[in-house]
């Protein structure tokens, strides 16, 4: 090839050099390959300028890929998951409460909720009028739906929640637009009312509002799941992209101490009691001697419509009263646990005693019953229920012991049920009590305790003068299946054993020979002690005579040497004008009809040689 | 010849004319070569990836092979124009540039007033089963016929009325495919130029006003109504990536999945085959040819990425080397040319793949799917191997 044809760097070469001419020859002449030795020239410096320029932008996008695919892949799926993924959440069913037997006392039970999309509800009067036929709707409903459905800006209205899945087919069949549904438990009570006081409700949503419901909400909800679905731009899944299920997890299944059926007839009994009594209301706690369990709870009022039914409040624990002579077995217990007195010590006993005379602190505190000043044994102040007596032993306790007794047998603080809005009652520290505060506490007055407290007090003279807490829970089943049973109720001595049989023995008397014979269960020992108590008016103190309201109150336990179970019954105001309206005549006799309730369902037997108090 | 260019004769001493070190066929880079042919061969996996789950419009199966087997049939046309172009001295191409030059003018104004509209935008003639794209091989003969036009000058400086002229040569095609409208590859032709006249000594402002030029017609493109929508919304799109309108939804949505793509590949990828995106069904429209970045992210990972940039670097790299070697301007300036047309269409494809560009349809080089694209990048090796071939004569 020609020299004189090429284009030169403005300079001629002789010759085409081969090769390894042109390798020999480096030093001199400018050599090719890739160095940043140039001929002289600026095209040759201008091309490393463009080297420069390449070098940039293939950093800016190696770079950008290098960061992608190592740290900046996380933040990206992140940043870009809100639009291109639709998460739905998967519903945990909400676990089922059991009744001891395994009965079930509320469940969660699937339904539908119909709901609508307003935008794109073009007919909002004509569906309106097809739902409102289909679903039986309130004209309040009609409209307050109508104005829904005008309301373009939303997307989301309910028009009927969790019905039967029935109907919520038929309604979807007919296909209106905008009108969709989505599953949504329903909570129910498949043994009707049974428990509804202790187990609380559920809002709409499934979450508890009141009582167990409420309490082990936490365990009863699970862990709702979530089905993370990646989509194209039209809404279809992506094909294997990274849709995530995360299943629900049901909440747990309560099993609680309550026996359905025995918790049915005391409510039963309970109602009739209270008709009969034209009381307000009425509470009946059925508690298992030596563990705690509480076997039924009852709670009655007398409605505005007076009728009388079950409340959907656990008054038993919620509701605190002054508990009146029942409380005599804490302060006579302290009596003789300190040695104070035995049962056939006498003290000198009248009929009333005058507090502060001549002062405005004025106050006169009598016996039930008139009787002329008399010596008295212990037990005859506690099978007679004698006020002057009691307050007389225990002022030889002193105030401050009385008071340890009484923080002992569980009273100034919640029992540990933890139950919702459970209440401590009230007890004044010992050295708050004024005047005949002093006094009153020894029989029942100047302190009030929940019946739930009450009867777990009672329960610690039964049990051998060991306190054992209430206790509601008997097991949890995990979603796995595991049965988990609670922890036993905590306990701690309060009496000493002889002390306890000691009061045993006098409280046998209070039903075979005083105030609490309604109770007689026949060819079983039953102890116990009644309480007629004064109920404080709304002006402060107890009324004058025939102006009074009653709470007849009734705690018992049997069999009497070897007790299974504690029964408390308490009738709130029953009929002033009526006979019955003392502990012994208006909750003792109720005592007696749960109390073989109780023997039959939890198959209860005299201890050999019990005959009640026939042989007596 | 062709068995010349694979068998180098032993040297059977002197007279041996043709065996000659510096005989052209004994100057052939292979090193180019292989890389061209291990970016060409890497092509047909990541299109028969990207393509054959995927349905085109009313169609009852996927495409199957469709795709990777007409690419293998434009790879070997390509190869045998690249062998064209590399039998021909440079210099007799460079002769003949006014008449490609004219004919691609033609062509182009053709293509605006007769050809197949696709997409909004008159890009192609049909011929048969082929699709000719113009724009694509205006990039050959507008690069010939400037290199020529500048090297004319053997100065080291770029006059001005040369830069004009010059100018002139690359607006107008540029300007017709603008028309077309495809703005992606009349930015290529502008890229070209500019690194060009940069090696031709362009003075900085001239430089600077080639840019201002460029930009101003971008903008201009964009304010008056030459873009059709789809670009203007691709542009748009960029520029609101988070924007939830409808009318860029499906814009915002193929970059973002791109951008995925590459993202969810990590360091190993997801085995060839194996990109769920890539799959996907219509997640990245087009994807054998304006977005095969995303499936060699997502399949093949950091490592197959790295891979594949870097036998663009080698590539990149060797036309570098020969601009170098090359003893007359003629040469140096078509190596630059290529070497901008290259550096800026890779650029380009990966950086609107990754999310940093806006999404434009250019081809990645020797990957992307395409017939005339991949002829004329052969075409163009075939220019780059023609200067080293022709170092010596």
């Amino acid at each position: 090839m020609p020299v004189a044809r090429s284009q030169r760097h403005g300079r001629d070469i002789v010759a085409p050099p081969p090769p390894h001419a042109h390798r020999s020859a480096r030093g001199k002449q400018p050599p090719g390959g890739f160095t940043l030795t140039f001929r002289a020239g600026d095209p040759r410096r201008r091309l490393v300028a463009v080297f420069i320029v390449a070098m940039l932008l293939f950093a800016a996008v190696v770079g950008r890929v290098a960061y992608l695919q190592t740290t900046g892949s996380e933040s990206l799926r992140a940043a870009g998951k809100a639009q291109r993924t639709t998460e739905s959440v998967l519903h945990a069913q909400r676990g089922t409460i059991f009744a001891r037997d395994g009965g079930e006392l509320a469940t969660s039970v699937p339904s539908t909720t119909i709901f609508a999309n307003p935008k794109l509800v073009n007919d909002p009067a004509g569906e309106v009028s097809l739902l409102a036929a289909m679903l039986h709707l309130t004209v309040d409903r009609q409209k307050a739906l109508l104005q829904a459905f005008g309301d373009k800006s939303k997307s989301f209205v309910y028009v009927a929640r969790q019905i039967d899945d029935q109907l919520a087919n038929s309604v979807l069949a007919l296909q209106l637009p905008g009108i969709d549904s989505v599953h949504e438990d329903k909570r129910i009570m498949p043994s009707g009312d049974v428990g509804r006081s202790l187990l609380g409700r559920t809002d709409v949503d499934g979450k508890g509002t009141a009582g167990l419901e409420l309490q082990y909400n936490a365990l009863l909800t699970g862990l709702d799941g979530e089905r993370t679905r990646e989509h194209d731009k039209n809404g279809h899944s992506i094909a294997g992209s990274e849709a995530t299920t995360t299943d629900a997890v049901p909440g747990d299944d309560l099993v609680l101490t309550v026996d359905r059926s025995l918790q049915f007839q005391v409510e039963q009994a309970l109602v009739t009691r209270v008709s009969d009594l034209k009381a307000a209301g009425g509470t009946v706690v059925v508690m298992d001697t030596v563990t705690g369990e509480i076997y039924a709870v009852a709670n009655v009022k007398r409605g505005t419509d007076d009728v009388v039914a079950v409340t959907p409040a656990n008054l038993a624990a919620v509701e605190a009263f002054e508990p009146g002579s029942v409380a005599k077995v804490f302060s006579i217990s302290s009596v003789i646990d300190t040695g104070t007195a035995s049962p056939d010590s006498t003290v000198q006993v009248p009929y009333r005693i005058v507090f502060d005379k001549g002062t405005k602190w004025e106050t006169t505190i009598q016996d039930a019953e008139q009787h002329p000043t008399e010596d008295m044994s212990v037990r005859d102040i506690i099978v007679h229920s004698s006020n002057i007596g009691t307050l007389t032993l225990a002022e030889k306790v002193g105030t401050q012991r009385l008071h340890d007794y009484m923080q002992a047998f569980g009273f100034g603080k919640t029992t540990g049920l933890g139950f919702p809005d459970e209440s401590a009652g009230k007890m004044k520290k010992a050295k708050d009590l004024q005047g005949t505060e002093k006094a009153t506490v020894s029989f029942g007055y100047g302190y009030s305790a929940t019946a739930l407290q009450l009867v777990a007090a009672v329960n610690t003279v039964a049990n051998g003068g060991v306190y054992i807490a209430p206790k509601l829970l008997k097991a949890t089943i995990g979603a796995d299946g595991k049965v988990v049973e609670t922890p036993p109720s905590e306990t701690h001595r309060v009496l000493q054993v002889n002390s306890s049989k000691v009061m045993t023995s006098m409280m046998q008397d209070v039903v075979c020979n005083g105030t609490g014979t309604g109770a007689q269960i026949p060819g079983i020992s039953v102890a116990g002690k009644t309480g007629t108590a004064y109920k404080l008016q709304s002006a402060g103190d107890y009324g004058a005579a025939g102006n009074r309201s009653y709470r007849a109150t009734f705690v018992g336990y049997f069999p009497a040497q070897a007790p299974r179970v504690t029964i408390l019954v308490t009738i709130d105001e029953p009929d002033p004008t009526s006979r019955d309206r003392f502990g012994g005549t208006a909750a003792a006799p109720l005592f007696t009809k749960v109390a073989m309730s109780a023997i039959h369902e939890l198959q209860i037997v005299p201890t050999p040689g019990d005959t009640g108090c026939t042989a007596g | 010849m062709a068995a010349t260019f694979l068998r180098r004769r032993p040297d059977s001493g002197l007279g041996n004319i043709r065996a000659s070190a510096s005989a052209p066929t004994r100057n052939i880079d292979w090193v180019l070569m292989m890389a061209v042919s291990a970016l060409s061969l890497l092509g047909l996996a990541v299109i028969y990836s990207a393509s054959r789950t995927k349905y085109g419009p009313g169609a009852t199966a996927p495409f199957d092979f469709q795709f990777v087997t007409r690419q293998e049939i434009f790879l070997i046309g390509a190869v045998i124009t690249m062998a064209i172009v590399m039998a021909f001295d440079y210099d007799w191409w460079k002769d003949h540039a006014r008449f490609l030059y004219g004919a691609t003018l033609m062509l182009l104004t053709l293509v605006i007033l007769v050809g197949a509209v696709s997409g909004g935008a008159s890009l192609s003639f049909n011929v048969g089963p082929l699709k000719l794209q113009p724009a694509e091989f205006s990039k050959f003969t507008v690069l010939l016929t400037v290199a020529a036009y500048l090297a004319e000058d053997r100065s080291d400086v770029l006059l001005y009325h040369r830069f004009i002229i010059g100018l002139m040569l690359v607006g107008m095609p540029a300007g017709l495919i603008i028309l077309q409208p495809d703005l992606g590859t009349s930015s290529v032709l502008i890229v070209m130029a500019m690194g060009i006249m940069l090696v031709a000594g362009a003075k900085l402002r001239y430089m600077a006003l080639i840019t201002f030029v460029s930009i101003g017609t971008v903008g201009g493109a964009l304010v008056t109504d030459l873009l059709s929508q789809y670009q203007l919304r691709r542009f748009t799109a960029f520029f609101n990536q988070d924007s939830n309108d409808p009318a860029l939804r499906d814009y915002v949505y193929q970059g973002r999945n791109a951008v995925r793509a590459v993202a969810t590949g990590g360091i190993a990828g997801k085995g060839w085959l194996h990109g769920p995106i890539t799959m996907a069904r219509n997640d990245i429209p087009v994807q054998w040819a304006d977005f095969p970045f995303s499936a060699v992210g997502e399949e093949f990972g950091l490592v197959g990425a790295a891979v594949l940039l870097g036998l663009y670097a080698v590539v990149l790299l060797r036309i570098w080397r020969i601009s170098h070697l090359s003893r007359d301007l003629l040469g140096t300036y078509l190596c630059v040319g290529v070497f901008s047309i290259l550096l800026w269409q890779v650029f380009q494809s990966i950086a609107m793949t990754v999310g940093i560009m806006p999404i434009t349809g250019l081809p990645l080089p020797f990957i992307s799917y395409g017939g005339s694209g991949l002829v004329t990048f052969f075409a163009l090796m075939g220019l780059v191997q023609n200067v080293h071939m022709r170092r010596y004569r």
